[in-house]
């Protein structure tokens, strides 16, 4: 009877409520939990895989979640540090060294992963008519930021090092698979596009690892693939270079790089006065104009990477310019005095921060 | 005394005017003895749950909460060696590495943290500017250091938690190095 099934609670059947009872909270606490967290904090899930460490001198983070997340996330770190090894410029035993020891001289015959990113970078070169340069080394070290010297470089030096200073000082051979530079003070630098074509090679890699979604920053150069688990997109900040300590806005990303360049990250700083890393290949000197940053938003990372060099040495004008005949990318741009100017195409994709004023600029 | 055990699924069926065809799984409840009170309780306990998230959540999160001072650690090989509380207007602090033939020298003064020299290849982190905000970071690669901001925890641990830049409700900050977790 009911009745006496309600007063007879026995041991048993006593213990196998409060079993059941403690059983719901837990389960509900786990299920509800799982399903508040982010994607980002998600770390110890089967399919989800972080990988930090140094390589192309600063710090990498590669953070992916799909089938074979954790295989990926090895083959990827292993291509960085490979691509690390044949790229440097500082590595007397990478490619890009020998290249640079034979300047002037012999063609050095590289693996197909050089010669490609030389001619990836050739053709940013031509495409930005040289404000992008990957041959700007010598200068690059005569102004210190290869080693530790607190001068400016004399008028001389620099006359010497310019000469050498030409994208078209780079002769590529198809054939055998061969790079000469043609003038003894050409030197290769691919620090301005190596991040940037690592990522667009990360991609594919990825691709065969059947990863559904990934935050890559390779030392601030970020790319994302896909879209988070809730199907939003990655935020990614770009920082406001006149005040390090706010954001110009937030890009709102799938399947792009976001990739900034400003004067604000690295510097030298010689009786006074800042100088910014990025080189100005035509003066011979730190790039000086009217930008303080310039973010590059596309779904071509090696692009996005020189791009983002090549219109800080353009200035504003000229960059606005180069955008309205080639808009197939998005740009953000903060002008010394704190303006922001924006490219059309990213009117929803970009929101300023604290309701800055933006300019935007249609394509012609 | 004699109420129905399913009083309530009955009532239902009484007013839909088919008790035939629920009784079945009312029998099938029956056999595994879950009664009416047991659902509500379940659904109360999934409530219960429910509510406790917030709690689970701030447990969980409890060892990444600050108590809004700041810190500079600096990171060798991954490996803690130097840790020091940011405050601007102290005095300037500096800070000497020196291991396996490497060296290097961390400033801790009003503009945030600098290494003011290395011996390293490239500079890059000599001529990286001052950092001063939770999640800002210097990397010298090839000394395998990186100097970082981070909040001061409660219980003294460094707070690794990852803050990729001034604001930690973003995935990424363009442009900036920072992002690095624990050791």
């Amino acid at each position: 009877m009911r009745n006496s099934s309600y007063g007879r609670i026995d041991k048993r059947s006593l213990r196998t409520r409060i079993a059941s009872a403690v059983s719901a909270v837990f389960i509900s606490v786990s299920v509800f939990h799982g399903c508040a967290m982010p994607f980002g904090k998600s770390i110890g899930q089967s399919n989800t895989a972080v990988r930090q460490f140094f390589a192309m001198d600063t710090m990498m983070r590669i953070e992916l979640q799909g089938k074979d997340a954790e295989v990926a996330a090895d083959a990827a770190q292993a291509l960085i540090e490979k691509y690390d090894s044949l790229w440097s410029a500082l590595d007397e035993k990478s490619e890009i060294s020998s290249i640079n020891i034979s300047a002037g001289s012999g063609a050095i015959k590289v693996t197909d992963e050089t010669f490609q990113i030389i001619k990836e970078s050739l053709k940013q070169a031509e495409y930005t008519h040289g404000a992008f340069d990957p041959t700007v080394g010598l200068l690059l070290e005569l102004w210190g930021f290869r080693k530790e010297i607190n001068h400016i470089p004399s008028t001389e030096q620099l006359q010497i090092a310019l000469a050498g200073v030409s994208w078209k000082n780079v002769n590529v051979d198809d054939e055998d698979c061969s790079v000469q530079l043609a003038d003894p003070n050409t030197r290769l630098d691919l620090g301005g596009i190596a991040k940037g074509y690592a990522t667009d090679r990360l991609k594919e890699l990825l691709a065969q690892y059947e990863i559904d979604r990934a935050l890559i920053n390779l030392g601030g150069n970020i790319c994302v693939i896909g879209e988070k688990e809730d199907g939003s997109a990655y935020k990614v900040a770009i920082t406001d270079p006149l005040d390090t300590n706010q954001f110009l806005g937030i890009v709102y990303a799938k399947d792009v790089a976001v990739i900034t360049s400003g004067g604000y990250e690295r510097y030298l700083e010689v009786e006074g006065f800042r100088y910014s890393h990025i080189m100005n290949p035509f003066s011979g000197s730190p790039s000086e104009t009217d930008l303080a940053s310039v973010s590059i938003v596309s779904t071509h990372g090696a692009m996005g990477d020189a791009l983002s060099t090549a219109l800080m040495v353009m200035g504003l004008d000229q960059a606005i310019s180069f955008w309205k005949n080639n808009p197939d990318f998005g740009v953000v741009m903060c002008t010394m005095s704190g303006e922001l100017y924006c490219s059309s195409n990213l009117r929803d994709v970009f929101i300023p921060e604290n309701d800055k004023e933006v300019t935007y600029f249609e394509s012609a | 005394m004699n109420r129905p055990r399913f009083s309530l699924f009955e009532k239902r069926h009484q007013r839909d005017g088919q008790p035939d065809a629920n009784r079945a799984s009312d029998e099938r409840l029956a056999v595994l003895k879950i009664r009416t009170t047991d659902v509500i309780l379940i659904v109360i306990l999934f409530m219960v749950g429910f509510i406790m998230l917030p709690a689970v959540n701030s447990l969980a999160n409890r060892h990444h909460r600050t108590t809004g001072k700041l810190e500079i650690v600096v990171v060798v090989s991954g490996n803690v060696v130097f840790r020091h509380v940011y405050d601007p207007s102290d005095e300037p602090v500096n800070f000497h590495w020196d291991e396996n033939g490497h060296s290097m020298t961390i400033q801790v003064g009003p503009e945030g943290a600098r290494v003011l020299s290395s011996d390293c290849r490239d500079q890059f982190c000599v001529h990286s500017r001052p950092i001063s905000m939770p999640g800002q970071a210097i990397v010298c690669a090839p000394n395998q250091m990186i100097v970082k901001v981070i909040g001061s925890s409660d219980d003294g641990a460094a707070d690794f938690v990852e803050v990729n830049g001034p604001s930690a409700d973003v995935d990424a900050v363009a442009g900036q190095i920072g992002g690095y977790d624990a050791p």
